[in-house]
């Protein structure tokens, strides 16, 4: 039986699903804590990204750039760059991206983030406080300012 | 503004037409219906092409009971329906139109 927290991530990912059946990102659960989501960039080309949920919502998820065809994380061909969020370390960067925390991921631009802190707190989260919010951010992001992938120069 | 909300994920209050109004109240005109993809999932109504971005905004906040002091900004595609107080003729989208509504923040 689901507890309530589990129950309230459950709706949560509910949300995400119906956002992108609606706006035709692509979305799969791939285990209990964790699913893939694809967005379209601005150049018409496919980022994808693998997410894990161990541990949200205490912590945030962990949103991983994905090689749809082999299921490889981090690769630089598959990692995008531009704006603010599509950080040039390969991940993005935002308290609600557990990647971005140095503690937790080396390529995380911020040591000065405590994992263990409340995230929702940190100004930069605004009300990007849901997976649906979450991803309604990536896909704008893809959209308005991605510039390439960290492979191409 | 007129509105008709439909919601789909998330439970809606559908405002109500009192019998005095509805003896007043005539088809509209001009409508569009939006469909858009919020941080609490998809949110459809129809809404007079007079009405404000602002107003669209405020309506989803308060029908999907999101943050009230949160800041979201209305999306189409790589558009932003901006500044908020135009209202949504002027936009000239198509009908209906998939919106996204996204939370205001900053990448660090």
């Amino acid at each position: 039986m689901l507890n309530v927290q589990q129950l309230a991530i459950e709706t949560e990912l509910a949300d995400l699903k119906a956002n992108a059946e609606q706006q035709g990102w692509t979305f799969a659960r791939t285990g209990d804590a964790e699913f893939t989501l694809g967005v379209l960039a601005r150049d018409n080309s496919w980022l994808h990204l693998k997410v894990f949920l161990d541990g949200y919502a205490r912590i945030p998820p962990a949103w991983h750039w994905l090689n749809p065809e082999t299921g490889a994380l981090g690769e630089r061909a598959h990692t995008p760059v531009g704006g603010n969020f599509f950080h040039g370390n390969g991940v993005i960067c935002a308290p609600w991206n557990r990647l971005a925390y140095k503690s937790v991921d080396d390529r995380g631009p911020h040591p000065d983030w405590a994992i263990e802190g409340d995230w929702k707190a940190n100004a930069y989260t605004g009300a990007a406080t849901t997976l649906a919010a979450m991803a309604l951010r990536i896909a704008l992001e893809a959209m308005t300012k991605y510039e390439r992938r960290l492979s191409q120069r | 503004m007129l509105m008709v909300l439909i919601a789909s994920g998330s439970p809606v209050d559908r405002p109500e037409l009192s019998e005095t109004n509805m003896s007043t109240v005539h088809p509209p005109s001009k409508t569009i219906q939006l469909e858009i993809a919020t941080p609490k999932g998809p949110f459809k109504g129809e809404f007079s092409l007079t009405t404000k971005v602002s107003e669209v905004i405020d309506t989803v906040k308060n029908t999907l009971e999101l943050p009230k002091d949160a800041s979201f900004e209305l999306w189409y595609g790589d558009q932003r329906l901006a500044p908020e107080e135009r209202p949504l003729e002027s936009f000239h989208l198509p009908n209906p139109a998939k919106l996204t509504l996204v939370a205001t923040g900053s990448g660090v």
